[in-house]
């Protein structure tokens, strides 16, 4: 992700924090999936609504990497995932020897089918104050 | 993803059968996920570096083997898509200021770079931000496929399935303990002597230095957090402890 930055205040407290305005412009996307070429959303643009259609058509893509990911999933997770389900599901009974164990296998296989996307130094929060469509930043 | 994630909720407010969840750790997002309620489809933002050591991108790439081919983008030049449109032939060399750094862009690079832009023809600077994005990726892809098939090859693992370092290091040290010994051991009091040879020899452990930043200065300048204490009071003095001395 790309954002342009106007710093308003240099040199707060010390020599490496600013604090400033950070504005969404791109957002690029690559996947070791099988034939997946990388892919760039540019916002179209100032209008702080381009920058959520950016957002949403990255979601949107994402999800459909997300198709793409769980057909290379082996079948026998995908099954194993259903009939732990339905097995979850339709008993009668409210509780039985193993129910606890068997929640933790469907726990264990879901993570299977989570979709990771990595970003790199994308997690950091610093203190920001939200307002439309700017971000106030402060980076040290 | 602090910037991302407002618009994320926005996304959630906007789309029926969207699930924004956020889980904060300390001072990061630990894991963004975005569920599709009628499938269950599960998309999970995580960070790098949370699966390795404290580094910049450079340096991880180079760990992990990806090529990586270093640029340069003006992020203090431009305020709108728009002028970056209208920019058509590419900035000078003082619109690369690293503003954080207060560096100037190395000559080299910036040349380097300045003919790669005419040699590719590129109509306007938002091409070279396609360009210039694509270089982080790419080689990312690479880089972190690298780290996490070393990580199943030496301790069978998947990192996937994890959300950070220490519970794949954790899981790891399990799966290299030997199954057929006990899991806990001390030694009797027979083989006492044993264990105070063995504690004798501990010089020292791991340390974390924490940075505070408070402003007792009273002029109203510093950022919010730094001159009031939760409580709402002012801070007036500040006591850091190292309760390992105590």
């Amino acid at each position: 992700m790309e954002c342009t930055e106007r710093v308003s205040e240099k040199e707060i407290g010390s020599k490496t924090t600013q604090q400033g305005v950070q504005n969404i412009v791109s957002m690029a996307l690559a996947s070791n999936l099988p034939n997946q070429k990388s892919t760039f959303f540019l916002r179209k643009s100032s209008d702080p609504r381009m920058a959520f259609e950016m957002v949403k058509d990255f979601v949107l893509h994402s999800f459909k990497l997300y198709e793409l990911f769980i057909d290379y999933l082996p079948v026998e997770i995908k099954r194993a995932i259903k009939k732990l389900e339905y097995k979850l599901k339709s008993s009668k009974k409210k509780f039985w020897k193993g129910k606890t164990k068997e929640y933790q296998h469907l726990r264990f296989l879901r993570k299977f089918t989570t979709f990771p996307l990595y970003g790199f130094n994308s997690s950091k929060v610093y203190f920001f104050k939200y307002s439309n469509s700017l971000n106030m930043f402060s980076m040290t | 993803m602090k910037i991302l994630i407002p618009f994320l909720y926005e996304f959630q407010s906007k789309f029926d059968g969207y699930d924004v969840q956020v889980l904060k750790r300390g001072t990061s997002y630990f894991n963004v996920t975005i569920e599709r309620k009628a499938d269950k489809a599960i998309i999970s933002l995580r960070d790098v570096l949370q699966y390795t050591s404290p580094c910049n991108l450079d340096s991880y790439l180079k760990q992990w083997g990806a090529k990586f081919t270093k640029s340069i983008f003006p992020h203090g030049h431009f305020d709108s898509i728009e002028s970056m449109r209208n920019c058509v032939n590419f900035p000078e060399k003082e619109a690369f200021f690293n503003t954080l750094k207060q560096a100037p862009v190395d000559d080299e690079q910036y040349e380097k770079a300045k003919k790669f832009y005419a040699s590719q023809m590129m109509p306007n600077m938002s091409f070279w931000l396609e360009y210039y994005n694509s270089l982080d990726v790419e080689p990312l892809v690479e880089a972190l496929s690298n780290s996490f098939a070393k990580f199943h090859d030496l301790f069978s693992i998947d990192p996937n399935m994890e959300l950070s370092l220490p519970t794949v290091a954790f899981k790891a040290m399990f799966r290299l303990f030997d199954p057929s010994l006990p899991y806990c051991f001390t030694f009797d009091k027979q083989r006492s002597h044993l264990r105070e040879q063995h504690r004798r020899s501990i010089l020292g452990g791991l340390s974390s230095v924490y940075h505070r930043h408070i402003d007792l200065s009273g002029d109203y300048t510093g950022p919010i957090n730094s001159r009031i204490a939760p409580n709402g009071d002012l801070f007036s003095h500040v006591v850091f402890l190292d309760f390992n001395r105590y």
